[in-house]
């Protein structure tokens, strides 16, 4: 058993190693390895799940794994699973099972794309076992090469621009990121200097100052900020968000789906386990920014969405709305909020990832992505006549997606916007329209589409098969039952989350 | 009797027809032919050497192992020549300029 | 007996799990999933009949209520607190509203197989909705929180988008279920902000401990954007019933929601769900009351309830009218709401309920047999009827009942509700100032709703037929028990007595020994002060039976010096009067009118007015038109066209052309200096030496072997 995370960051690995032994001809075998890879992936944070101690707030100790790297430097091989971890695990290991079926349909180069895929899984949970800042850093770039490579190859016509931006941008905040760790390293201790996030955190660098073309600045404001834009590049917070909407329109389905449902997740969850942990009070001196950014995203993303014809591209800026959700449960530090806004990760990977999983469906289809058409006419257009099942998953994620209470949405952003009140009341007041919006662009996006007579060219659609239901009702029951009865999500997050809000508070 | 000196010159006549060879012939498997020449007026040396001027073991050695490099130097000189051959259709040795520039 | 939570909870569960079955059945089998469905609703009405039969005339019926309350999820950690709790509360009026929702909900769904059975649209999967629909509006009726009740209104208005847009390749459904759901958004998003404000300050929002919490004056002091809370609070939670319940300004959606089926409009406009943004007013009116703002309640009702009616005058599709009618009801209870009759309000809900679902059930009877042979469609317009009573006799008669208790007619259930209404707007006017507009606003609407219901009565079934051939070739009605077994059922109780029980003054219900009404005496403003310090047992899953109610002010007894009582009762007999002569004068009218000549006299006189009445204010212009395409698809545009066409393009992809400036820049230096002086400069050296030494490089592996062997041959020789 306490061997068990380092089962679940490396299976995907040896997964590849044993696709190398397959022979590139024979792709059904290349297929169903990669599933039944993921799938014991999925099975193995399962079984984390079922022998988690939610009781326990700090790190689980039955499953830590602690193992010197490189000695010289005190860099730990250091692997650990909390409350706030736990959650995004499952949610990735999901994610992955669910787009090896989703990605059935890939036109060329298969085994390199499921090898390329199960390199991003184990690099993804590795980001989210990692309690070694040297490590995480290591798995968030590893991270980065499946992904260019994957949105760069099996992407649409304008891949390589999508890749190249992709890349850019968040190589830009892994080396704001990095400079912020080196400096950590050396403050963190006189003779025992270290990258362990656990020791880091807890607020150890307040007074500290440092010297920048001649002036003295606060440690901790400085660092944050460098660890913020690391983080809020991945997030994307407002004004470094452009990447998305190129990277989920140009990446193939289930890399759009590991793209909105995990890999946007990275970012908040570097707030929480990193940014905010390791430098509380700078958190809390910046937390108006960061609801007041919050705010900007859920906007701004909403008014944005609603002007996109492409299908695709609406949903991406949907996600950025979203995650503006996220920002302000963040901001708000208290424990509704907190709760929430780990809740909304989760929820939103569930029904994100069910939205683009439906218009990977669609595209496989049609290969269009219009609503209209840039000459005017309609893409697409009546397809609850033609597509009857697929309506109906589509409008359980829609829904799902603008909160309707009952499916999974509506909880997480109730409890933010309880948890931000007393601190952000304008903000608030103002953010609460943007559910508003939030169901006037899915809604209108979803009578353009599905209302209506059928349009000349949809009349061809068949309806969804078993192998796509069968991978879209996991999350169906997922966003129904979480809706529902939210507590077992909840129960898992809720101490390691309430130690952080104390911590925080103590600031 | 025989001495020294005529094994040393027929060792030398042995290494002088290989040179020739090398130098003026212009087919590969002649000049590896050449090559086998000067090895063995080598052998012959070391043979002659050890009879009459060490009395020692170890000059008799040395043959055995020159016949046997010999054997795979010839082995990996005729595929190499055969490999040419196939390319350039000509063993001749002066369609081998692929090293200047 | 007692109740417990597992004997409370098949009121909501039973509907619930018929709809998780029916939807898993409905591909399979209609008429399972319509049997299932069936079951569902009937099931829960048994159960809440029990309920009703115990809060009127058992042990609970004099002012108690069932509190259960079970823990939802629980985010404490050490001594930060924050618990969900969701619960079932039951007073008298929830019991009374639960029996009224499944009733009218059943007869509803009955009637519905009649009207639904072989529509190409799916037979099951309407009754799919409606008992979702149903489950929703159950759920309300019954939960103690607001949060809940916040949750069970969006899924009403999920069901609500589902159902009017039930025939999803008509565009103008379309259009009509887009519009529904986020017209009562814009309430739901005030509503929410609500609930979050009470949070914040009660850490609850259970309806009794809002109460206490008002009692205790926590909200006392505290402000928002510069008005007190509890005002912020009051309009926004009046915001969610102004959406829901479909008054002005956002009014829009509901005479679009007649683009479903008419089962689903009659579901929708009386039973479920326009009756839960009232109910809601009604729950919180401590709220509305410590707000101040009841006086905006009432002019918002006033105003909702003219404005519907005068539109309703020149509608000329029959469910058009009643649509209108909904809202100009609607208005009333609203407005009953706002001037302090609160059981008024409410027993107009239920009155409003039984005769409006009746009303729309038989215009549903009415359109489903008026099939029109060229376009194939079924015929709603009011010009091509007429003259129905002989096809349609029985429908007739349902319909008639309801009008005449729509219209506020003697001896029907509008007259006792709608009675009280005017009645206490009557007496607020004469004490206010401020409220005479409230009152003369509610008694021309009440006119105009005699006049427009009687036009619609004789439009449809008097005079002769206006459309011969469709009239042939309509069938003539025989007893169905599905088509006229819930009209009838539900016409029987457009009675007054059934309300009021004043045929001789006397109630039906014994309280305490004594008769009294039995709404006045049940249904009472909550009392806040009885909440004091009243704090929810955690996790309690007992009875909490406590008496917390005072006595309603009609009981003139009770509240009022005998005096002032005897004052509110003299002005409540010329209100009475009054209204019974505006009644008599509004079916006068449309008598003369449409009667005797069949035609609009008064339409060519006043065209102007009647050009923007056929544009309902012109709202839905301003609304569509206006703000959504002039104002918030441009800004749409503008912000994607900032997003992508400037920002990404010229300050993100921009940094290529700063990038590239400076790599021309560099390139240029590496070029020139470092690669064409330095490096170039040593290649060039090294190319003359290379040139020397080429001569050599002959290829020629002879040439080599020889100078190798002269070079050799010349160190041995120097050796010797």
């Amino acid at each position: 058993m306490s061997n068990l995370l380092n089962w679940i960051v490396w299976l995907p690995v040896l997964g590849i190693l044993g696709m190398l032994v397959i022979p590139k001809s024979n792709e059904t075998a290349i297929k169903y390895w990669a599933v039944i890879t993921t799938a014991v992936t999925l099975i193995l944070t399962l079984i984390l799940w079922n022998n988690f101690d939610p009781t326990i707030a700090d790190m689980q100790p039955n499953f830590m794994v602690k193992i010197p790297w490189i000695a010289q430097f005190n860099i730990n091989y250091t692997l650990g699973v909390d409350g706030i971890s736990l959650p995004m695990i499952l949610l990735t290991a999901l994610l992955f099972f669910l787009c090896t079926l989703a990605s059935w349909n890939i036109p060329k180069f298969i085994k390199a794309y499921f090898a390329l895929l199960l390199l991003l899984e184990a690099s993804v949970l590795g980001v989210f076992l990692a309690l070694d800042f040297f490590l995480f850093y290591v798995f968030w770039e590893v991270m980065l090469i499946p992904m260019f490579f994957l949105i760069g190859i099996w992407g649409g016509e304008n891949r390589e621009y999508a890749a190249i931006k992709f890349f850019l941008f968040t190589f830009l905040g892994s080396i704001l990121m990095l400079v912020g760790m080196i400096a950590l390293y050396y403050v963190s201790g006189q003779g025992a200097n270290s990258f362990d996030i656990l020791s880091l955190s807890g607020g150890h660098f307040r007074d500290l100052t440092v010297t920048m073309f001649g002036h003295d600045l606060p440690f901790n404001i400085l660092f944050f900020i460098f660890l913020f834009i690391g983080f809020a590049i991945k997030v994307p917070v407002f004004p470094f968000h452009t990447w998305l909407p190129h990277a989920h329109v140009q990446a193939p389905t289930a890399v759009s789906v590991i793209l909105a449902g995990v890999l946007l997740k990275m970012g908040t969850y570097g707030f929480l386990r990193i940014a905010f942990p390791i430098f509380p009070a700078a958190s809390i001196y910046f937390a108006d920014a960061i609801a007041w950014l919050g705010l900007v995203n859920i906007i701004y993303g909403a008014l944005c969405a609603m002007a996109q014809t492409d299908v695709k591209k609406l949903i991406a800026y949907s996600s950025i709305s979203h995650m503006g959700f996220v920002m302000l449960g963040l901001a708000a530090m208290t424990v509704q909020g907190m709760n929430g806004a780990v809740l909304q990760m989760f929820n939103h990977g569930t029904s994100t990832a069910m939205l683009f999983l439906l218009i990977g469906i669609l595209y496989e289809r049609s290969h269009h992505r219009w609503i209209i058409r840039p000459d005017g006419s309609r893409g697409f257009g009546g397809l609850y006549t033609q597509l009857p099942k697929y309506t109906i998953i589509f409008i359980i994620a829609m829904f799902a997606s603008m909160g309707l209470p009952g499916l999974s949405g509506f909880i997480s952003e109730a409890l933010i916007f309880i948890g931000i009140y007393e601190r952000f009341t304008t903000i608030t007041v103002l953010a609460v329209f943007g559910l508003l919006l939030g169901a006037a662009y899915l809604l209108w996006m979803f009578k353009r589409m599905f209302f209506g007579e059928v349009v000349e060219d949809n009349k061809q659609y068949t309806d969804v098969n078993a192998r796509e239901i069968f991978y879209m009702l996991p999350l169906v029951a997922a966003v129904m039952i979480f809706g529902v009865y939210p507590a077992p999500i909840l129960n898992i997050m809720r101490a390691s989350v309430g130690k952080l809000v104390m911590m925080l508070n103590t600031f | 009797m025989m001495n020294l000196a005529a094994y040393l010159f027929i060792s030398l006549v042995l290494f002088l027809c290989g040179i020739i060879v090398i130098i003026a012939r212009k087919n590969i498997v002649a000049i590896l032919i050449g090559m086998e020449l000067i090895l063995n007026a080598a052998a012959l040396n070391f043979v002659a050497y050890s009879r009459y001027v060490t009395h020692h073991i170890d000059g008799h050695i040395f043959p055995l192992f020159i016949i046997v490099v010999a054997a795979a130097e010839a082995v990996v000189g005729l595929a190499i020549v055969i490999r040419f051959f196939q390319i350039k259709e000509t063993i001749h040795i002066d369609d081998a300029t692929q090293l200047q520039s | 007996m007692e109740y417990t939570l597992t004997s409370i909870a098949p009121i909501v569960l039973l509907p619930f799990l018929a709809f998780i079955l029916s939807a898993l059945v409905v591909k399979k089998s209609d008429n399972l999933a319509v049997g299932i469905a069936l079951s569902g609703i009937v099931g829960s009405a048994i159960f809440s009949s029990r309920v009703f039969y115990d809060f009127v005339f058992g042990v609970y019926s004099k002012g108690y209520y069932i509190h259960k309350v079970f823990n939802w999820f629980d985010l404490s950690y050490g001594d930060l607190v924050f618990k969900v709790d969701m619960g079932i509360y039951i007073d008298n009026m929830a019991a009374i509203l639960l029996f009224m929702v499944t009733m009218v909900g059943s007869m509803i769904m009955i009637f519905s197989t009649y009207y639904m059975k072989g529509d190409k649209f799916g037979y099951g999967r309407f009754f799919v909705y409606m008992i979702l629909f149903s489950t929703g509006m159950i759920g309300l009726t019954i939960s103690d929180n607001l949060l809940s009740v916040f949750m069970f209104w969006e899924l009403m208005g999920f069901c609500s988008y589902s159902l009017i847009g039930f025939y999803y390749q008509k565009e103008s459904a379309a259009q009509a279920c887009v519009k529904a759901f986020m017209t009562t958004r814009v309430g739901d998003v005030f509503f929410l902000l609500a609930i979050v404000a009470i949070w914040s300050v009660v850490g609850s929002v259970s309806f009794v401990d809002i109460y206490a919490a008002l009692a205790d004056e926590k909200f006392a002091g505290l402000a928002i954007f510069g008005i007190p809370l509890i005002t912020f609070i009051a309009i926004s939670i009046f915001m969610g019933t102004i959406g829901k319940s479909a008054q002005f300004p956002l009014q829009v959606w509901l005479p679009d929601a007649m683009q479903g089926p008419t089962p689903c409009s009659a579901m929708i406009h009386a039973a479920t769900m326009v009756a839960a943004g009232v109910y809601l007013a009604l729950r919180v009116y401590p709220i509305l009351e410590a707000g101040h703002i009841l006086i905006f309640v009432a002019y918002i009702g006033g105003i909702t309830a003219l404005g519907a009616a005068t539109i309703a005058l020149v509608q000329t599709d029959i469910k058009a009218v009643l649509a209108y009618s909904t809202i100009s009801q609607l208005g009333y209870m609203v407005l009953g709401v706002g001037v302090g009759a609160y059981n008024a309000a409410f027993m107009h809900l239920i009155a409003h309920a039984v005769f409006k679902a009746c009303l729309f059930l038989a215009s549903g009877s009415i359109i489903h047999e008026l099939h029109d042979h060229h376009t194939g469609g079924h015929v709603q317009e009011m010009p091509r009827m007429g003259g129905l009573r002989k096809k349609m006799p029985l429908t007739f008669i349902a319909m008639l009942l309801c009008t005449f208790a729509i219209s506020g007619f003697p001896f029907f259930s509008g007259f006792v509700s709608k009675d009280r209404i005017l009645g206490d707007a009557f007496v607020m006017a004469t004490q206010h100032g401020s409220f005479i507009p409230v009152a003369i606003l509610g008694y021309a609407a009440a006119f105009l709703t005699a006049f427009y219901m009687f036009r619609m009565m004789f439009l449809t079934f008097f005079g002769e037929p206006r459309d011969k051939e469709l009239y042939d070739h309509t069938k003539q009605e025989t007893l169905l028990w599905n088509r006229n077994m819930p009209l009838l059922f539900l016409s029987i109780f457009t009675l007054g007595v059934f309300y009021s029980g004043s045929f001789t003054g006397q109630g039906l219900v014994k309280v305490a020994g004594d008769r009294y009404e039995w709404f006045s005496t049940l249904v009472q403003k909550p009392h806040v002060e009885n909440f004091k310090s009243y704090s929810k047992s955690e996790f309690n899953y007992e009875d909490s039976i406590t008496r917390n109610f005072e006595k309603s002010h009609y009981d003139a007894s009770h509240g009022m010096s005998a005096d002032k009582a005897h004052h509110v009762h003299h002005i409540h007999s010329i209100g009475a009067v009054i209204s019974i002569f505006i009644a008599l004068g509004g079916f006068l009218l449309a008598f003369f009118m449409y009667f005797k000549k069949s035609i609009n006299p008064w339409a060519s006189k006043f065209a102007w007015y009647t050009k923007v009445l056929k544009n309902k204010y012109y709202f839905d212009d301003f609304y569509l038109g206006g703000l959504i395409q002039k104002g918030l698809l441009p800004m749409n545009r503008f912000f994607a066209w900032i997003d992508m066409g400037i920002y990404d393009r010229f300050f993100i992809d921009g940094w290529e052309r700063v990038l590239a400036v400076c790599y021309s820049a560099a390139g240029w230096f590496d070029r020139i200096i470092v690669d064409t002086i330095f490096v170039d400069g040593i290649g060039a050296g090294t190319r003359l030496v290379n040139v020397i030494l080429r001569t050599f490089q002959s290829g020629k592996i002879q040439f080599y072997f020889l100078v190798g062997f002269i070079g050799l041959a010349g160190y041995i020789l120097t050796l010797l």
